[in-house]
């Protein structure tokens, strides 16, 4: 044992906390090396001087005080969790979950926690209801024929645009594949780099 | 039987079965140790009484969570311990918002002016001991508390606190090397403010 060791020991040998063996170790160290005896000395004499102090005495009337709050103090008369404790038939840990329940503070604040649930609930179906679209009117289907017929009198591009927005529904756009060759070469001229192929996208027309 | 041969354990099972009245035992046990403690920690006499009062109350309130295998005494000083670190810690704050305010500038930081008359044959080098006991970072402070003027063991203090043995051992033997170094520091200065005065 070295003197850093010792030093770092000599704390613990002091408030007789080492073992038998580590301070048999210590006190051999301590008949060999001056340094460490002085500084064994001075904590000897630092515990002397810490141990003169004055032990402060509780006042006369000390217990009397705490007796007369714990008598005098006011029963709990509402409870929002009544007592649904049987304390004895629940683990420790679970009867302190309960009686953490049951204290005041946290009835207090298990009612607000409820009041802002329901306030975020009830917000949240309000939303919903209002969010609610209306009924879809089924709309009178322009067939392929009528739009073509109609697109003849208004001209190419409103013909592509009011079929784009029909073509929508999938039977539709199959009509329309079926039909682009016969449309494009036929009855829709191409006109300034656009035509129906162009504005159908997606891989189903390719299929 | 007499009362004060009750063991603990007994004292306890007989207050909760409602006999009130036996806590007070439990109170004339423990009460100059737990303010031994508390005044230590704070250094104001009259807030220890108080703090004191509040800890046994705590302790009634808490005396169903108790396990009858377990020590007692450490059962009630943590609470001791947590109540007084929780009133240190409200003092900091008080004291911080009350310079931000510009009330008090002239308070010592995290500590109030005592109210208790000042013993004047207190001497000299016990003050600059509780002078020095206080500047101690709190977990040595309270370790130190705990084993020299309470007299538990390393044990015993783990269980107060839930530090590990090591760290105890470490926290009392810093605190005491801080001690020694100060207080021998403190007491050449006021040994070279003496010489100069009978100079």
């Amino acid at each position: 044992m070295n003197c850093e060791n010792v030093c770092l020991r000599l704390s613990a040998y002091q408030d007789k906390e080492l073992s038998l063996l580590q301070s048999q170790d210590l006190e051999r160290h301590l008949e060999s090396c001056a340094a460490c005896q002085v500084e064994l000395k001075a904590l000897n004499e630092l515990l002397s001087r810490l141990g003169r102090l004055a032990t402060p005495a509780p006042a006369p009337d000390f217990s009397s005080r705490i007796m007369a709050g714990l008598l005098t103090r006011p029963e709990k008369k509402y409870r929002l969790l009544p007592s649904l404790v049987p304390y004895s038939k629940f683990s420790t840990i679970f009867k302190k979950k309960i009686c953490y329940l049951r204290d005041l503070y946290c009835e207090a604040m298990l009612a607000y926690t409820l009041a802002c649930l329901m306030i975020f609930i009830s917000g949240f179906l309000l939303e919903i209801s209002l969010n609610v679209q209306p009924a879809i009117v089924p709309q009178p289907t322009t067939t392929f024929s009528a739009v073509l017929a109609e697109s003849r009198d208004l001209g190419l591009l409103a013909v592509q645009d009011s079929t784009m927005e029909l073509f929508s529904n999938l039977k539709q756009i199959s009509l329309v594949k079926k039909q682009d060759n016969l449309l494009s070469k036929l009855l829709i001229p191409p006109l300034q780099g656009t035509s129906l192929r162009s504005r159908v996208s997606g891989d189903d027309y390719e299929k | 039987m007499d009362n004060e041969l009750l063991s603990d354990d007994e004292v306890i099972t007989s207050v909760l079965k409602g006999r009130t009245l036996d806590f007070e035992i439990l109170i004339h046990r423990y009460s100059s140790k737990i303010i031994n403690f508390i005044t230590r920690m704070t250094d104001d006499r009259d807030e220890a009484q108080s703090i004191a009062q509040d800890v046994f109350l705590k302790i009634y309130q808490n005396l169903p969570y108790y396990k009858k295998q377990n020590n007692f005494s450490a059962f009630i000083f943590k609470i001791a311990k947590n109540m007084t670190l929780n009133w240190l810690h409200r003092q900091k704050r008080t004291v911080f918002f009350s310079r931000l305010l510009g009330q008090e500038f002239n308070q010592v930081p995290f500590r109030q002016a005592p109210t208790h008359a000042i013993d004047p044959e207190k001497s000299e080098r016990d003050e600059i001991i509780i002078r020095n006991l206080r500047s101690l970072p709190e977990e040595q402070r309270i370790a130190l508390i705990l084993k020299i003027y309470l007299e538990f063991s390393y044990k015993q203090i783990r269980e107060i606190s839930g530090w590990s043995i090591p760290k105890i051992e470490t926290l009392i033997s810093r605190a005491k090397s801080r001690l020694k170094k100060n207080i021998n520091l403190q007491d050449k200065n006021s040994g070279f403010v003496l010489k100069a005065r009978i100079k």
